[in-house]
């Protein structure tokens, strides 16, 4: 009877220390779940901002291009309108199309596009498509836009217009 | 004996597993580049618009202005009285302000309050003139601009772009942008 009772005692003792190791492995492994999730969702997010800042560099990369830039100082950030107008020519479909400078810009910018909008002036309302790299399969991108204003100076008439970038970065869509 | 140690032991188990969540808490809850990235694009839009507004030229009374230079003309009264379309250099550079805005920052649907203010020496503030008043993102009207009761509510860029006027004081042209705190 005694050793009857001994090893019941022991079955309950056995199932006791069985059941906590269940509920601490049950506790790990929500633990688990949990900070996998929590840490995937902040790296998506840390992701999502760095392209957004990478746009923001690209629209300030484009200004800051020597090819595009104001030959006197005019006070803050400053395109000259002649060679917009020419380095649009070269990257664009159209006849002034140049294959080399197009590869050369496409290194620099990948998949982007960047668009100059006049705001004031005589040009006021008008689009100047600069730099067309935009996804075949957008669907495999995720777009980040951005707005940086700047001034236009057209050193022939000596006019000086308010116009803003509008820069869309392409970046390949994180799977898994 | 043998039960407080164990006791013991599940007691240590909950502090651990506080422990862990806090330290979790922490990792999650500090990252905060969302807003220093909210601010970082706020403030290059603010910064390069106010900076290249106010650079950028109208054309009054058959001459070519900078918008920095009809706003202190317009500031010592040495304005002419009218730009030649029958609008004042006020009427002018309102006009151009709100065009501008309406077609980016408003269209863009940020919530901005636009001003143009004279700077007392004293340090107090005005606006510089009545045919200059405050422009808002018309869509915002109500609850949503960057009015006193809304501020604490809201987090506000603020840029400024200041013009001296030789001893007089100077001007401020601001633009404010509010936006939801996240």
């Amino acid at each position: 009877m005694a050793t009857q009772g001994r090893g019941r005692d022991a079955q309950l003792a056995f199932g006791e220390t069985l059941m906590v190791i269940m509920v601490l492995v049950f506790l790990i492994g929500i633990g688990m779940v949990f900070y996998y999730s929590a840490s995937r969702s902040s790296l998506n997010t840390e992701l999502q901002h760095r392209e957004d800042v990478q746009a923001v560099l690209l629209a300030q990369r484009v200004l800051s291009m020597p090819e595009v830039a104001c030959d006197r100082y005019a006070g803050g950030s400053c395109i000259d309108s002649l060679k917009l107008a020419a380095l649009a020519r070269m990257l664009g479909p159209g006849a002034g199309h140049d294959a080399a400078a197009w590869t050369t810009y496409y290194g620099r910018f990948a998949e982007a596009a960047i668009t100059v909008r006049y705001l004031t002036g005589a040009q006021a309302g008008q689009r100047l498509p600069l730099y067309d790299a935009t996804p075949k399969d957008p669907g495999n991108f995720t777009a980040q836009q951005q707005f940086i204003f700047t001034t236009i100076y057209d050193p022939v008439a000596d006019e000086q217009d308010l116009a803003y970038l509008n820069v869309t970065r392409y970046a390949r869509r994180q799977t898994g | 004996m043998r039960r407080a140690q164990a006791e013991i032991i599940g007691l240590l188990l909950i502090v651990v597993l506080i422990a862990i969540g806090f330290l979790l808490y922490i990792r999650f809850s500090s990252s905060g580049s969302g807003s220093t990235k909210a601010a970082f694009e706020q403030n290059q839009m603010g910064q390069t618009f106010v900076n290249s507004l106010v650079l950028a030229q109208v054309t009054c009374d058959g001459r070519l202005y900078q918008v920095r230079d009809l706003l202190r003309d317009v500031a010592t009264g040495t304005a002419p009285d009218t730009c030649g379309d029958g609008r004042t250099p006020e009427r002018l550079l309102n006009a151009t302000f709100s065009d501008v805005l309406d077609g980016t920052l408003g269209a863009w649907g940020v919530n901005y309050r636009f001003l143009v203010l004279r700077t007392l020496p004293d340090g107090s503030e005005e606006p510089l003139s009545a045919a200059l008043p405050e422009l808002r993102n018309a869509q915002y009207a109500g609850t949503g601009t960057c009015d006193a009761t809304y501020r604490p509510r809201v987090a506000i860029g603020r840029t400024v772009r200041p013009l001296g006027l030789a001893g007089a004081g100077e001007i401020e042209v601001r633009l404010e942008e509010c936006r939801e705190k996240t």
